[in-house]
């Protein structure tokens, strides 16, 4: 899809739930897309100061327990730590090995929007795939459905 | 979503449809439903899932499906599979679901519409700042310890009511008296414990709520007559479940299974489907885990029961004696149990996987103190109407003692959204007479009647099919959501 930025997140509709499709030119690029729209469903970032950060690392076994994984612990520190995100990053995706960050501060229900109330990011129809080789450049893609 | 328009379905009779085994399916598919509901449910991805669940090792009879079916994660929403230990048979999350234990609480008063009408505003107003609900809701009670987690996970709704939450005559009236065996916590980890501390008495979100309904109809006198349930009376009702600690227990173990599948040289059609048997090492961890986010999930909806009360006191100005809040019954839609069945005259002691399905027990044994059959609750979609019903005899012999949960998703959230999401829905439900108060004006929108199937119909078909009866309709008159 040519006019589509190299990263980035659109929604995906879906009868019982909710799906992000999301892609980038590296494995840690899709996963910060993934990060993002979730973000997005969550809440509004833009409305979110990137003060303070958690360090995310994980391991996991193929890139769709760790994609899974990393979409969880987002999940995780919001309901736990009540941990609004911002911004996300991604430094490797090295099986077994994810380690990144999640930048945000504690929510404060004054200032931040509550949106979907997310159970978990599901292994349905999951798979994270390398859609394009070549000089342009590699492209990642992954769907992801959440159940709500 | 996969398309399912090429899914041989052959009619059985008005009420029953049945999917041939072919390919992988160890057994056939069987889906209860009439021509109409047929229509809908096809092509929505729920007839791939029921053959998907007919490829489980140990699977017993038919994977079946009850008319409320639709697309889930794994097995389909409406979906019940046995699985035989004995026989190499599993046990998998994807076959319960993320919300464990989600379930429905139906309790009498002895307050008419009349007598709380006047006071609706007043009474929902209670309803909702007494319990919490929404995203992230929490603090209904104090904070709990771990140590006092660990008896709620192990002792369920008697943990409510040690703390004062209800009455011990009250967990009669719950399935498997509100404490399911075998729950050991060291078997749940600290993530779910940590998500689980402050959810108790609490709603949550999605299609969760509590309703003041009013009884419009009953359809079986001696039924209702046992259960002191006449026309006009005032009911409430509430639907929630486990919250974030069963949804981590699902997220924890469908990892575990989902590895313990190669060992044990399992394949499946769906990653989401991950088991393991039933007897083995991480087969008995999932059970053991569920079993403490099931009883996480009685002590929260018997928590929320005491706080439906206490709002019905405040708002009302009423004693509790005037009140006479008593539980009819509490089921749960969302579980796999071990239970006795008879397969071809032999007793076998089976794992039976009720995803959106209720346990129908008939008017015998141990499962219920009604002599009519044990209560099933089919609550409809927000703001139109909910059955209550009774299992019967033929629940055991067709559907391991099962019937539906509920009305069913026909329309995205996006979809509902778009189309109820500009309407001013919180004034079009109070000139119909039902005052509503929810935390998210997109949940409302999303869960609006019209984006689920009618359950007149769903319950209908359990009717003629004779797997459970129905006893009385309700329609709401407050409800509560987040």
């Amino acid at each position: 899809m040519p006019d589509e930025p190299m990263t980035g997140w659109t929604l995906v509709d879906h009868t019982a739930d909710i799906g992000l499709r999301v892609w980038g030119g590296t494995p840690a690029e899709l996963f910060e897309s993934a990060g993002r729209g979730l973000a997005h469903l969550m809440t509004d970032p833009r409305l979110v100061r990137p003060s303070e950060s958690r360090e995310i690392v994980l391991d996991a076994r193929d890139l769709e327990e760790a994609l899974i994984s990393w979409l969880q612990e987002m999940i995780y520190r919001f309901e736990v730590e009540r941990f609004v995100p911002a911004e996300i990053e991604v430094d490797e995706v090295r099986l077994p090995r994810v380690a990144g960050r999640i930048r945000g501060e504690a929510f404060d229900p004054a200032r931040h929007e509550t949106r979907l109330d997310i159970k978990a990011a599901t292994y349905h129809a999951l798979e994270v795939l390398r859609t394009a080789t070549g000089e342009g450049g590699d492209r990642w893609e992954a769907v992801v459905i959440f159940d709500i | 979503m996969s398309k399912d328009e090429w899914i041989d379905v052959r009619k059985v009779n008005d009420q029953l449809f049945e999917i041939p085994r072919t390919g992988g399916m160890r057994v056939p598919g069987r889906i209860y439903c009439d021509e109409r509901l047929m229509g809908e449910i096809r092509g929505e991805g729920g007839l791939q899932q029921v053959r998907n669940v007919a490829h489980l090792p140990g699977i017993v009879g038919y994977s079946l499906a009850m008319p409320d079916i639709h697309w889930g994660y794994g097995f389909p929403i409406g979906g019940v599979a046995a699985t035989d230990p004995e026989e190499g048979g599993v046990v998998s999350p994807g076959g319960v679901g993320y919300d464990i234990n989600c379930g429905v609480r139906l309790c009498a008063t002895r307050l008419s519409a009349e007598d709380v009408h006047p006071k609706i505003e007043s009474v929902v107003g209670r309803f909702f700042s007494n319990i919490p609900c929404g995203v992230g809701s929490e603090g209904a009670i104090p904070r709990v310890s771990i140590k006092e987690l660990e008896k709620v996970m192990t002792t369920g709704a008697e943990w409510a009511v040690s703390r004062g939450y209800g009455r011990r005559e009250q967990l009669e009236f719950i399935e498997e008296r509100g404490r399911l065996g075998g729950g050991d916590p060291s078997d749940v980890s600290a993530r779910a414990r940590e998500r689980g501390l402050e959810q108790i008495g609490t709603l949550g979100s999605g299609n969760h709520f509590a309703e003041i309904d009013r009884i419009v109809e009953i359809y079986h006198p001696a039924a209702a007559a046992e259960f002191g349930l006449e026309v006009g009376q005032v009911a409430i009702l509430i639907h929630t479940g486990s919250r974030g600690f069963g949804y981590q227990i699902c997220d924890d173990y469908l990892k575990v299974l989902g590895r313990a599948m190669q060992r044990y040289g399992i394949q499946l059609p769906d990653r989401q489907l991950a088991c393991a048997p039933v007897e083995s090492p991480e087969g008995r961890a999932y059970l053991s885990a569920m079993a403490c986010a099931a009883n996480f999930a009685w002590a929260n909806r018997q928590t929320i029961m005491h706080l439906a009360e206490r709002s019905l006191i405040e708002g009302l100005g009423l004693t509790p004696r005037d009140v006479g809040l008593r539980l009819i019954y509490d089921v749960c839609h969302n579980v796999a149990k071990l239970e006795d069945h008879e397969v071809d005259g032999k007793l076998r002691r089976l794992c039976v996987h009720r995803k959106g399905a209720t346990r129908a027990h008939p008017p015998r044994g141990q499962s219920s103190p009604w002599n009519v059959g044990q209560p099933v609750i089919v609550p409809g979609d927000m703001g139109s109407e909910s059955y209550l019903c009774v299992g019967t005899e033929k629940s055991l012999t067709e559907t391991f003692g099962s019937t539906c949960h509920g009305a069913g998703r026909v329309l995205s959230r996006t979809a509902a959204k778009a189309k109820f999401g500009r309407r001013d829905l919180v004034r079009e439900l109070a000139e119909e007479g039902i005052t509503v108060m929810a935390k998210g004006r997109g949940t409302l929108a999303e869960e609006m009647r019209g984006a689920y199937k009618e359950v007149s119909r769903v319950v209908d078909v359990m009717d003629r099919a004779g797997i459970s009866r129905k006893v009385a309709r309700l329609k709401p008159i407050g409800v509560i959501k987040g």
